[in-house]
């Protein structure tokens, strides 16, 4: 059959009430002729959701852009289609809340399932994709969801950043894991160690995968506190400031009013900064630094760049300890000995 | 009553090897002390030797003499080989376990802290003194109060006496710790308020022992949490 008498037939039961008839008449049309600007106009009618229709209509622009009266319909149906959207935000943006109380309650699994029915239904939703990566164990599906945020939004650094990391943990599990441990997920650092102990290419890999799960296991019955990493730098890295503080105090004769030596007062934020970079180098957890100074996306830093913080961590340390001691040397240059109370 | 070792073993490292560093270097600075001094020193001699290797409450208060660096060489400095040996065993007993809930470094720090700290507390009491004093035991203090803080169930071998008879059980720590520091007090505030002179550093043990309180500063992580978490370290 042509399509001048489709058409005809087309637009009849279009007349008749027949919408779906006449759809799938036109629909076939169009495939036939994809020109055809008349079965296109009766289309941008009878299509049923919204964003179909604004299709048709911009096919017609295309075809005809002096078509003023499609031009002026594809603006409302864009002013429709924006409402609606915003009116299934709300809704999707109150399920993805509802689906996080559900997640608190420790039914990931049930939390997973529900937020995928929703990134099907819309998958720029950012606060679901957001939420998936968070919930799900996987490393690829936390991939996949921080791609689809940054494809959606090129703009958005944070997920950039998020994706980049996601990427390395790809690359380097053991990390991943590791990161788990320190955020207090235990459950999460024990499945993904199992799975990577099951993946291990020798004994010896296997062996110390399996130490690991030993060590969280017994951290798990001991029921041991979390203690947040940013803590834990901040303690460690007191100590020796305070040692460094007390030798002033002693060297300036308990007052540093009367026997001032500003000269080693310098040296306290140098002790600080020193005392700050040997403890994130010497315990194995997570900081900024790493990724910001060293482009270590697993923000851990390897081997070698733990050595070498540590070494200008030691050089900031021991510098104004040797000028302190310096400074004694110097005293003791000009020390009169006195006289001893039992005589000589 | 003399402790001699804690039966109980490491849990985070297998060696303590700050601890044995301390105690080697602390015999080594006594073996080598009488070939700096001359073999016929004369008391005048040995004045100076102490007034700048050890710390003088009255010349750390004027800011005279080396000042710190004379705090920290106490530290490392005995009366005697008794002295010594005294020190240098209970650093062994109570050292080797506090060592491994720090690690090695942090060991060290938190020990010079305690040694420095004893030092000062004996200048802020006994702040007119002219004798000068070693400041060992104010550090081996300190390794004995963090130890009782850690590990309060600790249970160690200590040898009595009994009519002259050995025995050698195993008592808690809290206990020994409890008897060191009851036979400090009473010379202690004796010095204090009666300017009494016993020849031992009384106030540097007790300013040894309650700087024992920063050792959380210095605690692995692991073994801070455990604490915080009412587990054994």
């Amino acid at each position: 059959m042509d399509a001048a008498k489709l058409l005809r037939q087309a637009i009849q039961a279009a007349r008749s009430g027949r919408e779906l008839t006449a759809r799938d008449l036109f629909l076939d049309i169009v495939h036939m002729e994809p020109e055809n600007e008349i079965a296109w106009t009766w289309l941008s009618g009878l299509l049923d959701p919204l964003d179909d229709r604004i299709a048709a209509c911009e096919r017609i622009l295309s075809i005809n852009p002096e078509n003023r009266q499609i031009r002026a319909y594809r603006e409302k149906l864009l002013v429709e289609y924006e409402v609606e959207r915003q009116r299934k935000i709300r809704e999707l943006d109150k399920e993805v809340k509802q689906i996080r109380r559900f997640a608190e309650d420790g039914k990931h699994e049930e939390a997973l399932l529900l937020l995928q029915n929703i990134l099907r239904e819309d998958n720029r939703h950012k606060e679901a994709w957001l939420l998936f990566a968070d919930l799900s164990a996987n490393i690829n599906d936390k991939v996949r969801a921080y791609k689809a945020i940054v494809q959606n939004d090129p703009s958005d650094k944070s997920a950039k950043d998020a994706l980049k990391r996601y990427r390395y943990f790809q690359r380097n599990p053991l990390e991943l894991a590791a990161s788990y441990e320190e955020d207090g997920e235990l459950d999460k650092a024990i499945d993904l160690y199992n799975v990577l102990a099951i993946q291990a290419g020798t004994t010896s890999e296997f062996e110390r995968i399996h130490r690991k799960i030993v060590r969280l296991e017994d951290a798990k019955i001991e029921n041991l506190r979390h203690i947040k990493p940013s803590f834990t730098i901040l303690r460690l890295s007191v100590g020796l400031p305070l040692l460094y503080i007390l030798e002033i105090f002693i060297q300036e004769g308990l007052n540093p009013f009367k026997y001032p030596t500003p000269g080693l007062w310098i040296g306290i934020p140098l002790v600080v900064l020193g005392s700050f970079l040997l403890t994130v180098a010497g315990i194995r957890v997570r900081h900024a630094i790493w990724r910001r100074w060293f482009g270590q996306q697993g923000e851990r830093g390897s081997n070698a760049m733990r050595a070498l913080v540590a070494v200008a961590g030691w050089m900031l340390v021991l510098t104004p300890h040797l000028l302190l001691m310096w400074d004694s040397f110097l005293r003791l240059q000009s020390f009169q000995i006195p006289a001893s109370p039992w005589g000589s | 009553m003399i402790p001699i070792n804690d039966t109980e073993p490491n849990r985070y490292s297998w060696f303590p090897f700050m601890t044995i560093s301390i105690i080697a270097i602390n015999t080594f600075i006594e073996i080598a002390k009488p070939l700096y001094l001359p073999d016929d020193m004369t008391f005048l001699q040995y004045w100076e030797f102490m007034m700048r290797f050890y710390f003088t409450p009255k010349l750390i208060l004027a800011a005279e003499g080396p000042g710190i660096a004379s705090s920290i060489t106490s530290v490392f400095m005995h009366g005697s080989f008794f002295h010594l040996l005294g020190n240098m065993g209970a650093l062994w007993v109570f050292g080797r376990r506090v060592e491994d809930a720090c690690g090695a470094w942090r060991f060290l720090v938190f020990y010079l802290l305690a040694g420095i700290s004893a030092g000062l507390i004996t200048t802020l009491v006994m702040y007119n003194s002219p004798i000068p004093n070693v400041g060992a035991s104010g550090a081996i203090f300190g390794v004995m109060g963090a130890y009782v803080l850690l590990y309060p169930g600790g249970r160690i071998r200590t040898l009595i006496f009994i009519s002259f008879v050995p025995t050698w059980p195993r008592i808690r720590a809290g206990w020994i710790v409890l008897y060191f520091l009851g036979v400090q007090i009473i010379p202690a505030l004796d010095m204090m308020f009666n300017n009494a002179n016993y020849g031992v550093g009384y106030w540097a043990h007790l300013g040894g022992f309650f700087s024992a309180v920063f050792i959380f500063l210095f605690l692995r992580p692991e073994a801070f949490a455990r604490y915080l978490s009412d587990t054994s370290v």
